[in-house]
């Protein structure tokens, strides 16, 4: 973990991170602005904006209809004229329907503009699977936004970083997509109380390990760090990497730890095909195909939409006891 | 369809046969009779001939010598390949870290036995082969004494860097070596004496299902009575008995009542044997004796204690005869002189028990609330678990203490 600001021990939960990092980088810069749809008066149906509107008015705080479309318009509009907005996309699934102000105006404007113009404009958004709220309000759509030159994507997996990236994503100048995960609004980390930025483009080691290594996306560092432990009770040293940042792509500590470890797993809770494992897959066996003792492992989603069924959406979305089978595969000797 | 031609065993004494010339042409198409090829033995060159047809194709060179039944050739019909000879190798899959390691390590990845999925060497795989090639210890110089010199100075158990050398430029020879294996204190061969022990006990162990009981024996009434017989014989012929042999004459007496014990294990089955002939296992400066005394049960203790003082003294000189070595149904053993007190005798092969005789020392017995003080030894019997169980063992353990602890009835005949 990056070291901690503050000698204080504070537990707090995710979307209580979250909300602590918005509500300090919007008091430590006037241009910041929130707008969504129920991101005022309810305060986000997860509750992420529980009392901006409260601290910061109406004017800085803002209800929308119900139009992606014209929300991220608005958006990059007062981005490029200058402020710093923050708009909220409820489900990632919603990112469908304003691919165009994302992909070909947010992304493209710096670029156009020959640039004359940035677009410092975050997109919040709950992402993952696990809460039975089936097809079209489960997605994890990383891939498609990774895609983009000019789009930036995180993917908090802890408290601490759900407050400091989204304090990153803020001060950053162009555009970012914050991904927060639905599953993980509760879980709980030391954060400390000031405010703090966890910079973009860098991966975290969570856990230290010889023999396999593990590059977990979202949610799915916690199942990691739950493989880890269940294989270092069968003597096996996997180590844990957090990406955080999926654009950009850290693959400097990802191919650093491949050539110590010659063996790679690469778990996320996308749909497997095309998905950021693809990518990751694809520059090792580029940058350390020497060092490679076993073909590179992806595991996520299959490829299908995410089942409305508690026990099918179980099925679905990987687990520790997967990423456990799928290190003794890369680990098997006879 | 494919024949093999195999070397012929040209009479029942050849060992290998040479072959000195292929007669027939590789390639040629054969008839049966026709001469294949010319085998030399110690004794005559023969021609051999096929006994099948087909197009002959050699696989050895002319000029080998080999075992009669070697594959040498075939004889293969139309277009056949040589059975197990067709098709390419099997790929061999190694990782590319894996071949990256064995470069660096100077490692041949052909030689090297894959364990990952599909038989793929992975680079445990060359790190462990490398860890294990690498010469445990310091590098040996190669151009200080040459391969013979080295593997005789292996098997003589040399250091070479104790060697010498005499050759050329301090090389070492063979003769160097020699004189380093012949000084005194660095090898005992395991032969003469200490090669028959050797092969003897651990023959006994490989063989039988030994374990041991240790038994304390009180010795208060043995050693009041001998303090007696000293002081009534002084000045007699007659030989005072020492505790070993109470020992030996209560073991005897027991056996009697304890066949079971006084036994052989041999095909398959425990047989009784009719008489006591007690083995002595006596100490001798480069290893043991065991004399036996024949027909222990049946001589009185007095009988006992001069025939015991004659073959430890034979012993001890030297001067034992074959006969008085053969045939011990049974051992007895002590150690107690050396400060002993409990040990695990091994079985003598053929018997099925051995009893150790440990150190007499002092013991408690308690009378109500008072200690007295006594003399106890231990007494360990090893014995075969194949014949024996433990009760019955220490049920003869209990009647030699019985005898010991009653010492008169050993007086009598």
């Amino acid at each position: 973990m990056t070291a901690t600001l503050s000698t204080e021990t504070r537990e707090l939960t995710y979307v209580k991170a979250f909300n602590e990092g918005l509500a300090q980088v919007m008091r430590s810069d006037e241009d910041v602005f929130l707008a969504g749809e129920d991101v005022a008066g309810y305060g986000g149906v997860f509750h992420m904006f529980d009392g901006l509107l409260g601290e910061f008015g109406s004017r800085r705080v803002v209800d929308t209809p119900i139009s992606e479309a014209a929300l991220v318009g608005m958006g990059v509009g007062a981005a490029a004229r200058g402020l710093r907005p923050v708009v909220d996309l409820m489900f990632m699934d919603f990112l469908a329907v304003c691919l165009d102000q994302v992909v070909n105006q947010a992304a493209k404007m710096k670029y156009m503009f020959g640039g004359a113009v940035s677009v410092p404009l975050t997109i919040t958004t709950a992402s993952g699977a696990g809460l039975g709220a089936a097809a079209q309000h489960s997605q994890s759509l990383e891939a498609w936004l990774a895609h983009v030159p000019g789009l930036k994507v995180c993917m908090p997996a802890t408290a601490y970083d759900a407050k400091g990236l989204i304090v990153a994503a803020v001060r950053d100048d162009n555009p970012v997509v914050v991904m927060l995960n639905k599953v993980l609004l509760g879980a709980r980390d030391v954060v400390p109380a000031e405010i703090y930025e966890v910079p973009l483009g860098a991966a975290r080691v969570v856990r230290q390990g010889e023999d396999v290594t593990i590059v977990a996306l979202g949610r799915m560092v916690t199942e990691a760090v739950r493989a880890a432990e269940e294989l270092a009770g069968a003597g096996v040293r996997a180590e844990v990497i957090d990406l955080r940042t999926v654009q950009p792509l850290d693959m400097t500590t990802v191919l650093d730890s491949v050539r110590r470890t010659n063996r790679v797993l690469v778990v996320h809770e996308a749909v497997t095909f095309g998905g950021i494992g693809a990518e990751i897959a694809a520059q090792v066996q580029d940058e350390a195909f020497d060092y490679l003792d076993a073909p590179v492992l992806r595991i996520g989603a299959p490829f299908a939409p995410v089942p409305f069924s508690p026990v099918l959406e179980r099925a679905y979305v990987p687990d520790a006891a997967r990423i456990v089978a799928g290190c003794r595969r890369l680990l098997e000797r006879g | 369809m494919a024949t093999e031609i195999l070397l012929p065993k040209l009479g029942l004494t050849m060992q290998e046969g040479t072959i000195e010339e292929w007669v027939a042409t590789p390639g040629a198409t054969i008839r049966p009779g026709d001469v294949l090829l010319r085998v030399g033995t110690d004794k005559v060159d023969v021609d051999v001939e096929a006994e099948a047809e087909g197009v002959f194709q050699p696989v050895v060179d002319a000029g080998v010598t080999l075992e009669p039944g070697t594959l040498i050739g075939w004889l293969l019909g139309d277009g056949e390949q040589i059975p197990g000879a067709s098709g390419p190798e099997p790929r061999r899959f190694v990782s590319p870290n894996a071949r990256r390691v064995a470069s660096t390590l100077g490692v041949d990845v052909a030689a090297v036995r894959g364990t990952g999925p599909n038989g793929r060497v992975v680079s445990e795989d060359v790190e462990e082969f490398a860890a294990a090639e690498r010469p445990a210890g310091p590098p040996v110089d190669v151009n200080r004494a040459g391969p013979l010199v080295r593997r005789y100075a292996k098997e003589h158990g040399v250091d070479l860097a104790d060697v010498t050398g005499t050759g050329p430029g301090g090389r070492v020879r063979r003769a160097d070596v020699e004189q380093v294996a012949a000084a005194p204190g660095t090898v005992l061969p395991l032969t003469g004496m200490r090669g028959t022990i050797a092969e003897r006990m651990h023959a006994s162990l490989r063989e039988m299902a030994q374990l041991t009981h240790g038994y304390e024996v009180g010795m208060d009434a043995v050693v009041d009575l001998r303090e007696r017989l000293k002081a009534e014989w002084a000045g007699t012929d007659l030989p005072v008995p020492s505790l070993n042999d109470f020992v030996v004459r209560a073991a005897a007496l027991a056996l009697t009542e304890h066949p079971l014990l006084n036994a052989t294990i041999r095909d398959g089955a425990v047989h009784l044997l009719p008489d006591v002939h007690m083995g002595l296992a006596v100490a001798v400066p480069d290893g043991l004796l065991v004399p036996v005394i024949r027909d222990a049960a049946t001589r009185s203790l007095t009988g006992l204690t001069a025939v015991t003082r004659e073959l430890a003294g034979a012993a001890r000189n030297g001067t034992l005869k074959l006969h008085q070595l053969e045939g011990a149904t049974f051992v007895v053993t002590s150690l107690g002189s050396y400060g002993v007190d409990m040990f695990t005798p091994i079985v003598y092969p053929g018997n099925v028990a051995i009893l150790g005789v440990g150190r007499l020392r002092d013991g408690v017995r308690w009378e109500g609330e008072t200690p007295r003080r006594t003399r106890v030894l231990t007494l360990s019997l090893s014995f075969d678990h194949r014949g024996v169980d433990g009760a019955p063992a220490a049920e003869y353990l209990r009647s030699v203490d019985r005898l010991l602890q009653q010492p008169l009835r050993l007086l009598a005949n």
